[in-house]
C-alpha cells in the first residue's frame, strides 16, 4: 500500500554579503531564520529516511538557471538520492526540461498559474502529469479562502477547491498547499482546507505550514487523506527529527516508511 | 578491480544526472550516450525516462536509431536497465499516447490506472515491491520500499518478478534475458535504491 510522506521544505535565498545559497525558514512568509548549508542539511534529512524534499527558490530572480542555482540543484543531486521537487520562479517549458534533467523529479509552479495557466497544460502533455505540481499559498478568514499572488504580492478571494480543480483539468499531477498565516507559527496544520480539499481531489495533496509537535502530522493524516505534509521549521529547530516524528507516527497506526 | 562501466542513453527526457550520480556512487565509470553506433567499452546500458510516453518515444527515434538500439539489446545482448517510461516503452502501446509504438521488445500494453475508491492518481510516493523470486539481495515474498512516480502500468506477466499494488496490482520488476526493468526509480529509493542497482551489476556480472 502507498505510504503518507514526510517532506521537509527547504527554502533557498542568496545571501548578498555571504555570496552563497542559504536554507532559511519562514513565518508568515515573512520573517526569515537562516538554517545553514542546504546540501549538509539535506544530508541529514536523507539520513534521517525523509521521503522527499521540497526546495523553492525564493529570490526574486529573473531566471531560475542561473549559475549558483545549477551548481546547487546538482550537488543535490550527487550526494542526494531521494526525490526533489524544486521550484520557485518556474516560467516557461524549457525550466521545467532544465530542472527534470539536473536532477528534479517534480517541479513546481507557482505565481506562474496566475499569468499563464496553461503552462501546466504544456507541461504535463511533454513531461506527464506526474511531474508537475501547483503549489498554491493560502490564508483562511473564517469560512473564507484567499489565495496569494507572489508576483503581484495580492491576496485573491477564490472558491479553492472549483479552482484547483480547473487545474487538475489543465493536468497538474499533485498539489501543495501551504496556509500562510501557519506558517512557522507551530499552532497545527490547517486541518479543515486539508480534509476538504483532499476529499475532493483525485491527484495527492500535500499541506505545510503551522507543524509543532508529532501530534499535528498524526491528526492531519487521521483526519484527513492527504499525503504527505511538508514543514520546514519543524524539521529544522525542533528536537525532533523526520526519523522519531516518523516512529510516532506509525505507532499512531498510520501507514508510512520506518 | 577494473571499474564497471555504464552508459546512460541521453534523450533528453530523463534524470539522466541523478541516475548516473547513483551509479558513481558504486563506484562505477559513467558515460552519457549521445550515439550508440559505435558502442566500445560499456558493460551495461541505462535507459531512462521521464515524461509522457509519447514524448519519450519520440525523443528517443530522433536522437537514436532505434533498429540499432534494439540490435544491441536483443543481439548483442548488452544488459540493460530500463527505468520508468524507459521500461513502459519496451512495450507495444501506451493508452497515454495511443498514435505511437513503443520499441515492442516486450508484448505487453501500458494501462492508464483504473480509479478506485478513494485512492490518489497519479500513485507518487513510497510503496512496497513484493518479489516473486529471489533476485540478488531481495527475498522471495518479501517486501521492499521504492519510490513511484507515475499514472500509468504494466500489467502482471510471465516477465514480472516484483509486483505493487495500488488502485490495482501491476508490475514493477520486469526481468527476461539481458534486460532488467522497473517501473520505480532506484535512483531515487535510498538504500533500497542504490541495492537495486548493485543487484543489476551483480546479476549481469
Amino acid at each position: 500500500m502507498l505510504k503518507r510522506r514526510l517532506i521537509p521544505k527547504l527554502l533557498i535565498k542568496n545571501l548578498k554579503n555571504k555570496k552563497s545559497l542559504v536554507f532559511f525558514t519562514s513565518e508568515n512568509f515573512k520573517k526569515f531564520k537562516i538554517v545553514g548549508d542546504p546540501v549538509s542539511q539535506a544530508k541529514i534529512y536523507q539520513s534521517q529516511r525523509a521521503d522527499e524534499l521540497i526546495i523553492f527558490f525564493c529570490d526574486k530572480q529573473t531566471n531560475i538557471k542561473n549559475t549558483e542555482n545549477i551548481e546547487l540543484i546538482k550537488k543535490f543531486s550527487k550526494e542526494i538520492f531521494m526525490p526533489l521537487t524544486i521550484g520557485g520562479g518556474v516560467k516557461k517549458i524549457s525550466d521545467f526540461e532544465f530542472l527534470l534533467e539536473t536532477g528534479a523529479d517534480k517541479v513546481s509552479v507557482n505565481s506562474i498559474i496566475f499569468e499563464r495557466p496553461k503552462i501546466i497544460n504544456e507541461a504535463a502533455k511533454k513531461y506527464g502529469s506526474q511531474c508537475v505540481v501547483v503549489s498554491i499559498d493560502f490564508i483562511q478568514e473564517k469560512k473564507k479562502i484567499f489565495i496569494y499572488d507572489s508576483k503581484k504580492k495580492s491576496f485573491i478571494s477564490i472558491d479553492l477547491l472549483s479552482y484547483i480543480k480547473k487545474l487538475v483539468d489543465l493536468g497538474a499531477g499533485e498539489l501543495v498547499l501551504t496556509d500562510i498565516n501557519r506558517d512557522g507559527k507551530n499552532t497545527g496544520l490547517n486541518i479543515e482546507v486539508a480534509k476538504f480539499v483532499s476529499e475532493n481531489l483525485k491527484i495527492p495533496v500535500i499541506i505545510s505550514g503551522g507543524c509543532g509537535v508529532a501530534q499535528d502530522f498524526i491528526n492531519c493524516f487521521k483526519q484527513t487523506e492527504v499525503q504527505g505534509i511538508s514543514a520546514g521549521n519543524f524539521f529544522s529547530f525542533k528536537d525532533q527529527n523526520p526519523f522519531q516524528t516518523r516512529s510516532q507516527i506509525s505507532n499512531a497506526g498510520i501507514n508510512i516508511r520506518i | 578491480m577494473l571499474k564497471k562501466k555504464i552508459g546512460i542513453i541521453s534523450y533528453k527526457a530523463g534524470n539522466i544526472y541523478s541516475i548516473q550520480k547513483s551509479f558513481e556512487y558504486l563506484g562505477c565509470e559513467v558515460s552519457i550516450l549521445q550515439n550508440i553506433n559505435k558502442l566500445k567499452n560499456i558493460d551495461y546500458l541505462v535507459l531512462p525516462g521521464v515524461g509522457s510516453f509519447g514524448h519519450c518515444v519520440k525523443q528517443l527515434s530522433k536522437n537514436f536509431s532505434l533498429s540499432i538500439f534494439k540490435k544491441i539489446i536483443l543481439k548483442d545482448q548488452i544488459p540493460l536497465l530500463c527505468i520508468c517510461v524507459g521500461m513502459q516503452m519496451l512495450g507495444h502501446l501506451s493508452e497515454e499516447s495511443p498514435e505511437l509504438n513503443g520499441l515492442k521488445i516486450f508484448n505487453f500494453t501500458i494501462f492508464k490506472m483504473k480509479e478506485k475508491n478513494q485512492l490518489k492518481i497519479p500513485h507518487v510516493g513510497w510503496n512496497d515491491v513484493t518479489l516473486k523470486k529471489n533476485f540478488e539481495f531481495f527475498k522471495k515474498n518479501y517486501k521492499y520500499d521504492f519510490y513511484f512516480d507515475h499514472s500509468y502500468i504494466v500489467k502482471e506477466d510471465k516477465f514480472c518478478i516484483g509486483f505493487s499494488r495500488h488502485t490495482e496490482k501491476f508490475s514493477s520488476i520486469i526481468q527476461s534475458k539481458n534486460i532488467l526493468a522497473c517501473q520505480f526509480h532506484p535512483e531515487k529509493s535510498q538504500e533500497n535504491g542504490i541495492n537495486f542497482l548493485k543487484a543489476f551489476l551483480n546479476f549481469y556480472a
